[in-house]
């Protein structure tokens, strides 16, 4: 024991001295710290879901239509990416309990490139995001609501979506705005046939923007909430990549810690309860 | 010549006395069963179902699956002592009375819809 105080600088968990367990409970303090820990992280959480519900009670029109804009199938897919390294994380507490050095590798590195899938194809969102515009133009005279996608092309600024004139007797507000309400608008002035959908085209734009936002937290309430919850779940994926990597660093150079991978895993699973949540209530309903 | 057995027998290892969990978990299995509720309420979304508040529910009861899956057999809570529980009972406990707290902001909803509906005319013409 004192060997390895010299050797390492200080004791591993698992070759510490047993602590005196009160009580006659097995539970070692490294577990109840962890675990107090994400108590405190469920209360953080709670803290959000409860400003998501008050916020949507007082707006269902409004996370209805504009939780439509998200991709489903993109998070669809990272729901199913977090599962599988919850899975591999599984495995990897095994493995370290079992001292089965190779697969602990394997399943700590699985577990690390699905935590940067999930941020690779979160980053594929949020840039869609930002690129999408909603915008009013003035063009020879006449306004024209457009939204949809802007890129430059040539020089010229261009934007791939959809478009309806605006009449006089239209409230128009590019925060509220989106696609369904521009197709809602074009039935009801006759732009477009009542069973006809409106077609993506691209669109130069040539007049002066009067009014424009992206599709950030600012474009309205049901964003902020998006990308705060969204946001501040992503930072905690990014938070655990960093224990994920020094564990397998760690197991590289043939030390196994049993007690601290369980706790990384825990850690992990959180991460991805979190997110099992998340997923319907941005994405679903 | 008979084995003379040994005078001492080997004392068990010192320096666990907290049982190492072995419990057989079959991760897979739990695996498999969120990837089918993952498609399910992924598809469920996609049904036209009038009744918003019967989609909210649903979505919600299979996130709560899912959730217990993972707490109870990935996370071993199942297998853990009363020291854990008393620990989870209090976020749990404090979640759900914040919950009640905003209840008031959310039961009365329903009456300001019509407020919220004109605000929505109002905003979209």
């Amino acid at each position: 024991m004192s060997e390895a105080i010299i050797e390492h600088g200080y004791v591993p968990e698992e070759h510490a001295p047993d602590p005196v367990f009160s009580h006659g409970d097995p539970t070692p303090p490294g577990k109840v710290g962890i675990w107090l820990f994400l108590a405190s992280e469920i209360m953080f959480f709670v803290g959000i879901l409860g400003s998501y519900i008050v916020i949507r009670s007082g707006w269902p029109h409004l996370f209805e239509q504009q939780g439509r804009t998200l991709n489903k199938l993109l998070a669809g897919i990272n729901t199913l990416v977090l599962i599988f390294s919850s899975l591999t994380m599984a495995l990897a507490v095994d493995a370290a309990k079992k001292g089965e050095r190779p697969k602990l590798i394997k399943c700590l590195v699985i577990t690390f490139l699905c935590a940067v899938t999930f941020m690779v194809i979160k980053g594929f969102e949020y840039n869609d995001k930002f690129h999408h515009y909603t915008m009013l133009v003035n063009e020879n005279g006449e306004r024209w609501l457009y939204d949809g996608h802007v890129h430059e092309h040539e020089g010229k600024k261009e934007l791939t979506g959809v478009r309806v004139r605006v009449r006089d007797d239209m409230t128009v507000n590019v925060n509220f705005a989106g696609k369904e309400w521009i197709e809602d608008e074009a039935h009801k002035h006759g732009d477009l046939g009542t069973s006809e959908k409106l077609e993506e085209k691209t669109y130069e734009i040539k007049g002066t923007i009067a009014q424009q936002t992206n599709y950030g937290p600012w474009k309205n309430l049901f964003f902020s909430c998006y990308f705060a919850a969204t946001g501040i779940h992503g930072i905690h994926v990014m938070a655990g990549m960093i224990p994920l990597s020094i564990l397998a660093i760690q197991a590289g150079r043939k030390k196994i810690f049993p007690q601290h991978t369980e706790y990384v895993g825990l850690y992990w699973h959180f991460v991805d309860l979190v997110w099992i949540f998340l997923f319907p209530l941005m994405y679903l309903i | 010549m008979s084995e003379v057995p040994p005078i001492h027998a080997p004392e068990p290892a010192h320096g666990h006395t907290a049982p190492e969990s072995h419990h057989k978990v079959n991760y897979f299995a739990v695996f498999v069963i969120l990837v089918i509720l993952t498609v399910v309420t992924v598809v469920v979304a996609f049904v036209n179902i009038k009744s918003e508040t019967a989609k909210i529910l649903l979505a919600l009861t299979i996130a709560s699956v899912k959730a217990s899956a993972v707490v109870l057999y990935f996370m071993h809570v199942k297998f853990e002592g009363k020291l854990i529980y008393l620990i989870l009972l209090v976020p749990v406990s404090f979640s759900i009375m914040l919950v009640i707290a905003l209840l008031p902001d959310v039961t009365f909803a329903p009456i300001f819809h019509d407020v919220s509906a004109h605000a929505w005319r109002f905003v979209h013409g």
